[in-house]
This record gives C-alpha cells, structure tokens and sequence, in this order.
C-alpha cells in the first residue's frame, strides 16, 4: 500500500511538470473554440449572411395598379424580413444576377393587376439564379408558396363569382368581393392568426452564446489531450511491466494518472471561469449582462459535474493513447476520434443539422454525454442518465487503458 | 543439489500456437554467475521475464528455494531483483524519486545504495539527463532494493561504453561474492567470460554448454545473426 501511496505522489509530482503545457494549451484551444463558436454562429444564425433574398424587379413604366401592388408587397411584414426587391431595368437585373448580387428577377408585364382583377391569368416571368446553392432552393420555395397562395385567393374570387351568378345574385357579387377581399387581407395582415409561432431550438434549452460556450469547453478538454501526449505515454512498457511485479496493477497506473489529470482539469476550469468572472465584472452593464449570462455558478454541484466531465475527457484521452501505443500516433487518433466524435454529437455543429443515422449514433457516443452534463451547468438539469453513461464510460476506458498497458507488457 | 536456489522443470512458453519455449528444465546453486546464450528471437529475454514474475508460464513449474512463486506472488519480489533490457525508470523524475519507489521499504538503503553505485552526485538529475550507463547503474539500484539473493538482467551492458560494461561486470563479481546469483542474457564476452555456467537456448529447447566465448561460442550456437 505504501508502494501505491508513492506511486500516486510520483505520478503527481510527474503532473505538476505538464501545467505549463496545460495551460499554454488552453489558451491555445480556448481561442480556437472562440474562433468556431462565432463562426458557427455568423454562418448558421445571423440575418445578415445568409436566407435574407435579394431580388431585382422589373416592373412596367406608367402602370399605377403594379406600382401600387409593388409598394404593397415590398412593405408586407412576412416579407421584409427575408426579402429586398430591387426595382430596376431589364439590362441592369441581368447584369446584378450574373454578378450573383440577386438570386432572381421578377419580370411583371404591362396590366399584371388590372388582368388579376380581371379574371385574366397573364403570367409574370420569373428568372431564377443558376446555383444550385440553398439560398436559391429556399427562394424558390417561397416563390412557390407566394404562388400558390395567389391561386387560392384567386379561385375563391372566382368561385364566389360563379355561384353568386348561377343564383342570380349577380347584384350582390360586389359586397361579397370586398367582404371577401377583406378576409384575405386580414389573414395576410394579421399572420399570427395563421401563424403560430413555437420556437424549436437547436441549441435546447440554451441560448446559443452558452450552447458554444458548453461546446467550446468539450472541445478544450478534448483537445487539451494533445499536450497530455508526454505525459501519457511516458512510462514504459518495461516499468509498467516491473511496477506490474511491485503489486501496481496496470488498472491502478491508468486509475493514478486519470484522478491526477482531472484534478487538474477542474481547478483549470474553474480557474477559467474565476478569470471569466473577473473580465465581466469590468465589462459596461449591458456587455457585462450578457458575458455573465454565459459564465455558470460555481456551486459544489456544478464543480462535481464539472470533474466528472473532466473525469470523462481525461480517461478517454488515455485510452487513445494506451491504443496507439506511441506519442505520435496517440496525437493523430485523438485529433481523429475528437473531430468524428464531437461533429457527430453536436458539439461543433448542432445535431439537428447533421444527417438522421448520424445524429442518432452521435446521441450514444461519451461527447453526446459530455455535452449533456455541460449543458446542466447551465440549466441545472442533471440527466441521472448521462451521469450514468459518462461513469460507465470512464470505467470502460479506464479497463481499456489497462488492458492495453497488459497486453504490450506480454508482448514485448 | 541441496544448495539449488532455482529449480525449473517442463517449463513451456506458447503465444497462440506458436512454441517460445519448451521441456526446458534446469536449476541454479546459490553464488553461480549463469549466462543464458542463443540467437536473437530464441526466447531468453521470455525465459528470464517468468523466472522473474512478470511472465507467466504456459506449463511447468520454477521454484525459488523450493517454494513455487507462483502461488505466492512475494517471492519474486522477495528472491529476484530483474532489470529487464530497456531501463525501467520514470524518465521525467529525479534519480532519488525513483529509487524512493523501490525503496519505500527501506528507506535508510536509497544513501547506502547511491554511494555503492556513484549515484549521490547525481541525486537531483533528471533520468533523462542521464548517461546510458548511469541509467543502467540507476536500474541495478533499483532491482536490488529488496536485497534479492537472485539478480536477473537481460542484456546488461546493451549500447553501453566499455567503462560502464567493466562497472556493471565487477558489481556482479561484488554480488557473488555476497553469495548472490547472477542469471544474464549477453552477447557480451566480458560479461560471458563472468560465467560460471552456460545454458543455451535452441530450437525451444535448453542445454548446458561448455562456459566459453569468441569462436567456440559461435560455434555452439552457429546461427548469422548471432555473429552479428
């Protein structure tokens, strides 16, 4: 036992030499992390990239009705936000959808509106963009919508003509119209009575700042394997085989290095997010407000998660190491298993966007688990089963490690 | 063989299907220096791993002064001190931080052992900073924290100068003289001149030869690689 006691002070002691590497790697992926949450957030979620349509209008000169249905369109609310008609001459559209500054043009002939009230169908031209890109998908989908919504206004104009004539009620067909007409407007006007807003979230029941914080640490404590690799890998097959005779089993060297490597993972973190708290406290209020949102309570539950999570990174860190056998080839696994890993369990990007059978594996792998227990932090929500799943899997990897170390010690 | 400190009988080592080592049989008197022989990938460094305890043995049975280690795992420990070919140390600790591990329970040996080996001057060094043969000495040190009367080192004086390999041979000269035994695997004559005893490795099988060295070993074992 005393043997054991030793062990654990010289594992330690052996640690205290790898900090300057943690923390230097820390910064290092806690920048990189920084740089993939805000431009995961840019491309996947701010109005100004990406979905807003630019469209060039052509429309006839002298013709009151269009520019009056014109005006009307451009200001609509349901439109506004997505949509920006750009009212210009044939030749000029041309040139703004070649330049790919438009996705298409809307050629509106001479009479359009008189001939809809009409009962004329004179088609106005539509010319879409080449690209096969989503901007041009998703806007061709709302031209179809805007389409058939058309269509339906105009077949219920027209069949409320019809029957008020079959039923010589002719006379009547002009209040009907309006009242008709009137129906419509109201629907159109006031979208929320067709329109029931429910926000589905991607990010769960986080904001997104903090969904990229939660995956900005998975990626960290993932990542910070790389400056482990030293550390991992520094016992030899040929001391792991004599402390092996001494009575310190392979499982006692994997458990040692995994309870040294967390406790310095926790105070890691928890040194980050007194730094963190100490930047907001000098932030103005309103930036300050919304940088507190993002740091979470160091409460005795929230440090415990907050170890178990390390607990996890760490042990799977070793076993990807205790696998590859070497430094090197222990680097490149653990880049490769952490870019698989955290992709397909919605720490880079979220899960919803990723494909079905994808997102349905990523939900079991140690990640997934991670980023449950990360998210609690936030939302002091613990899922007993991830807790669960995330001490199951530091078991599993802790043995795997273990057996690893056995096997190259019978083998040498 | 009253005085046999080692007895094995019917040892067989297999991985899988394939046979390392077998019918091997063979026994050690106290105070012999015994030189395992034999080409490369004939089975001594697997022959000393489980007469040393970290291996164990497909069939067969060692005795250390009549009592079998395997069915008590502290007489290995107890009777055999095992320096395996690469050092076994933590390279990033200090020179007193891995003797304090071999010797937590003899603290008041690690100064006795430091001045036997010329380690005191270099008690604050890094293990990696050290030269192959400190290491090597570092090793010894280590294995003999226990005061084993069995020292087993495989390939002793492998990639070290001739100044260290003449140390490492006149500590185990020191260790004989102590009425220890010596067990060696070497492709080393200096070390194979210290030979009470030859015992080489053939085909799987073990037998006693002659204690000899240059051109007559050769001859004995006549494997090319063994000539390199």
């Amino acid at each position: 036992m005393l043997r054991h006691l030793i062990y654990f002070k010289l594992q330690l002691k052996s640690a205290l030499l790898c900090i300057p590497k943690l923390i230097a790697g820390t910064l290092l992926f806690s920048c990189i992390a920084v740089l993939i949450g805000y431009a995961g957030s840019k491309t996947l979620y701010h109005n100004d990239s990406l979905f807003y349509f630019r469209v060039a209008a052509v429309l006839p000169e002298n013709d009151p009705l269009v520019n009056i249905g014109f005006n009307m369109l451009t200001g609509m609310d349901s439109l506004k936000d997505y949509c920006e008609f750009i009212r210009t001459d044939e030749d000029n559209a041309k040139k703004l959808l070649e330049r790919g500054e438009v996705y298409g043009i809307v050629y509106i002939p001479q009479g359009f509106v008189e001939d809809i009230m009409n009962g004329k169908n004179t088609p106005a031209q539509i010319l879409l963009s080449g690209s096969s890109g989503i901007e041009t998908a998703l806007f061709r989908s709302v031209l179809n919508a805007g389409s058939n919504t058309l269509a339906y206004v105009q077949s219920g104009i027209y069949a409320l003509y019809d029957t008020y004539s079959r039923f010589g009620v002719s006379s009547l067909i002009t209040d009907a119209s309006d009242r008709l007409n009137n129906e419509y407007l109201h629907f159109t006007l006031q979208r929320g009575d067709i329109f029931k807003i429910e926000t589905v979230s991607s990010t769960g029941s986080l904001s997104l700042p903090q969904f990229f914080v939660c995956a900005g640490i998975a990626v960290i404590m993932l990542f910070l394997g790389f400056t482990l690799g030293g550390y991992a890998m520094q016992e030899s097959t040929q001391l792991n085989l004599m402390l092996k005779r001494s009575g310190i089993s392979y499982i006692f060297t994997a458990v040692c290095k995994t309870i040294i490597i967390t406790l310095f993972y926790t105070v890691l973190f928890i040194g980050l997010s007194a730094v963190g708290k100490a930047i907001t406290g000098t932030l103005p209020e309103e930036s300050g407000a919304i940088a507190s949102s993002l740091l979470f309570d160091m409460s005795a539950k929230n440090i415990a998660l907050l170890a178990l999570c390390a607990a996890l990174s760490v042990s799977y860190i070793f076993v990807v190491f205790d696998i590859a056998g070497s430094g090197l080839y222990g680097m490149l696994l653990l880049f490769l298993m952490n870019v698989l890993m955290l992709f397909g369990s919605g720490c880079i990007i979220p899960s919803a966007y990723l494909p079905k059978a994808a997102a349905k594996i990523g939900t079991l792998l140690p990640t997934a688990y991670l980023k449950h227990c990360l998210t609690a932090l936030f939302t002091n929500k613990i899922h007993i089963t991830a807790v669960a799943a995330i001490s199951a899997y530091i078991i599993l990897f802790t043995v795997i490690s273990g057996l690893c170390r056995r096997y190259r010690a019978a083998s040498v | 063989m009253s005085d046999a400190i080692l007895e094995v009988k019917d040892l067989k080592k297999a991985y899988l299907k394939r046979i390392i080592l077998d019918k091997v049989s063979f026994s050690v008197s106290r105070g012999e220096i015994v030189g395992i022989v034999g080409a490369n990938g004939c089975g001594k460094s697997t022959l000393l791993r489980i007469l040393s305890g970290a291996d164990k043995p497909s069939s067969g049975t060692i005795e250390y002064s009549g009592q079998n280690p395997f069915k008590n795992k502290n007489l290995f420990t107890r009777y055999v001190g095992y320096i395996p070919q690469d050092n076994p140390l933590f390279d990033n600790l200090t020179v007193i931080d891995n003797l304090k591990l071999w010797y937590c329970d003899n603290t008041s040996g690690i100064e006795q052992v430091m001045n036997q080996f010329g380690l005191t001057p270099y008690a604050g060094y890094t293990v990696r900073k050290l030269s192959g043969g400190m290491k090597k000495r570092l090793s010894i040190a280590c294995s003999i924290a226990n005061n084993p009367p069995v020292l087993i080192l495989d390939e002793p004086g492998a990639s070290l100068d001739i100044v260290c390999k003449s140390d490492i041979c006149r500590y185990f000269l020191e260790y004989r003289e102590k009425g220890g035994t010596v067990i060696i695997t070497s492709h080393e004559e200096n070390e194979l001149s210290l030979c009470d005893r030859m015992l080489l490795i053939e085909d799987t099988a073990i037998r006693e030869i002659e204690p000899s060295t240059g051109d007559k070993l050769m001859k004995l074992i006549s494997k090319e690689d063994f000539h390199a």
